[in-house]
């Protein structure tokens, strides 16, 4: 069982939320937002900068920490750290037809809330409440545990 | 460089925190019982296990609080370690703990010298030994710990600083 801590970006802006549209074999077709995993030392901050940039070519600016997960596969035990942007440097644009992990990204989308729901999201949590706790304002990072309800 | 994900628990009772003591080349610190994840327990088994096997004490866990990362080069590992509040099973802990010990009975050979109640006054006035996170001696912290971690807070890699 690998540990694995990955980072990414929700960028918001004018009620919109930048995904890529992503194609896999075994996942099929799916959205998830820009991101990546941990490299080296640097923080988890500069972890969601730089996949960003790596993966749109525009720089996500004043990121601020909003989601905290738990993933599990039969593989690893992932921490995930989202952070919100909504300030822009640049225009978003997929740079290849595929990134460094081989996935085929086929394109970047602004979605609305209505176009978000119901498409299949990595991780799903993000269509379920994403736009609800940007109304909230996000007070506090928000904890999303792996731990079933009782 | 490999990631590490930790979670730790932090026991407060009547204006006092449960700290472990550990040391190594001659250097002593003070933590909040934790440790790594193993397999794929979620990250709030962890602390309970953690928090008994260096301890002994049956807590529950509760909100997240903080999260820190810290380099180990020694072990070439980034950590995350995530702190939660947790709560005794019985209506008080104090008096009840004992010193880790590892499954098979023997005391953890890498470290736990001590496990103590450390109270706010003693960590607020200039506490003769090292404390980590370095936060637990610090004014937001026992703020925070009165309010029952309101706010998940971001401590810095680097500095330490909270943001």
């Amino acid at each position: 069982m690998t540990q694995r801590i990955r980072c990414g970006v929700l960028v918001v802006r004018d009620g919109r939320l930048l995904m890529f549209r992503g194609d896999d074999p075994e996942i099929g077709e799916h959205r998830r937002p820009p991101g990546g995993e941990l490299e080296g030392p640097e923080s988890i901050w500069d972890c969601a900068a730089r996949e960003f940039v790596e993966e749109t070519g525009a720089q996500a600016r004043n990121l601020r920490l909003v989601y905290i997960q738990q993933f599990t596969t039969r593989e690893a035990n992932q921490a995930t750290f989202m952070f919100l942007s909504e300030d822009l440097d640049g225009i978003p644009a997929v740079p290849g037809a595929e990134n460094s992990a081989g996935e085929r990204i086929h394109e970047l989308d602004w979605l609305s809330e209505n176009e978000l729901s119901g498409k299949r999201v990595i991780p799903p949590f993000i269509a379920e409440r994403l736009f609800t706790d940007y109304r909230n304002g996000f007070p506090s990072p928000i904890y999303v545990s792996a731990r079933k309800s009782t | 460089m490999k990631p590490r994900i930790r979670a730790a628990g932090l026991l407060i009772e009547n204006d006092s925190i449960l700290l472990v003591k550990h040391g190594a080349f001659g250097d002593v610190w003070w933590v909040p019982p934790g440790g790594g994840v193993e397999g794929a327990e979620t990250f709030e088994d962890c602390v309970v296990r953690e928090v008994k096997e260096e301890t002994g004490l049956e807590v529950v866990s509760g909100n997240l609080a903080y999260v820190r990362e810290f380099i180990e080069p020694a072990q070439d590992a980034h950590h995350v370690e995530l702190f939660f509040r947790v709560v005794g099973k019985d209506r008080t802990m104090v008096g009840k703990h004992t010193v880790g010990t590892n499954p098979d009975g023997t005391r953890f050979a890498h470290s736990i010298l001590d496990v103590r109640w450390i109270t706010k006054h003693e960590l607020l006035n200039g506490f003769s030994q090292h404390v980590a996170p370095e936060i637990i001696a610090a004014e937001v912290f026992w703020a925070d710990a009165a309010m029952g971690f309101p706010s998940i807070r971001y401590i810095d890699l680097q500095s330490e600083a909270v943001r």
